[in-house]
């Protein structure tokens, strides 16, 4: 059972949300939740992952805007940003954290801190 | 392929993803949101005024494929663009997870006089 528990952030507005929820997965290993979120059109700049009071916060502002003289022809993109918050809880070591964003995803590790890694014992 | 999610994906055939069109006065711009993927897997095909985007990973090793096989695609869109777009002169990037084709129209012909022979 995870302990990590992702939940949307920000209220949504059927006409014009004010953030979305990205596609996100999350995986469990013996030493780490690991954390992927797709954010595409999502720059490095545009991306702000934050940690506070056990809650994992990430947000991935898209800034591109058509030239001038394009016009619309077809919209299936939507251009309010991405929010995704996730409780930590006290299961991941937050100042370990380790993120990478490439080509619209961002990879996160989030290592377990010692007390909830499973324990082999030796027999003797 | 494991960036692009089995939720998003679907299951079954190839997923679809949003995609927005735009015409400016010499070309249409597609761009098509695809976070994830390999350059080499990415797929743009035009005929007939037909448009397709598609993303087809290697198969994975060990998979049994009959010679001369196509690969499957993951996921997958057809768009209908304009007749005169110059095939030759189409061009693409892709970045932050956004696939943006440009498709470029040829010049209209001038129109051509008609010479009026004598009786």
């Amino acid at each position: 059972m995870t302990l990590l528990n992702p939940f949307l952030i920000s209220p949504v507005r059927p006409s014009a949300p004010a953030a979305v929820p990205p596609v996100h997965q999350l995986n469990e290993t013996e030493d780490a939740f690991a954390l992927t979120v797709q954010l595409p059109g999502v720059a490095r700049d545009g991306l702000d992952v934050t940690v506070e009071e056990d809650v994992l916060r990430v947000i991935g502002r898209r800034a591109w805007t058509p030239p001038a003289g394009w016009s619309l022809q077809q919209r299936e993109t939507m251009d309010a940003p991405f929010m995704l918050a996730v409780v930590l809880g006290q299961a991941v070591a937050a100042d370990r954290i380790a993120a990478e964003l490439r080509d619209g995803v961002l990879q996160l590790s989030l290592p377990k801190v010692e007390a909830v890694r499973p324990r082999r014992i030796t027999v003797a | 392929m494991d960036r692009l999610f089995a939720a998003a994906l679907g299951a079954g055939g190839p997923a679809t993803f949003p995609v927005d069109v735009y015409t400016d006065a010499s070309a249409t711009h597609v761009r098509a949101a695809l976070p994830g993927c390999r350059r080499e897997d990415l797929r743009i095909e035009l005929a007939d005024g037909q448009l397709t985007l598609s993303v087809v990973p290697p198969a994975p090793a060990g998979d049994a494929q009959p010679d001369n096989a196509p690969a499957a695609p993951v996921a997958l869109r057809t768009l209908s663009v304009s007749e005169d777009t110059a095939d030759d002169q189409v061009a693409a990037t892709y970045v932050d997870g956004i696939l943006s084709v440009t498709l470029p129209r040829r010049p209209a012909a001038p129109p051509r006089r008609i010479q009026i022979n004598a009786a």
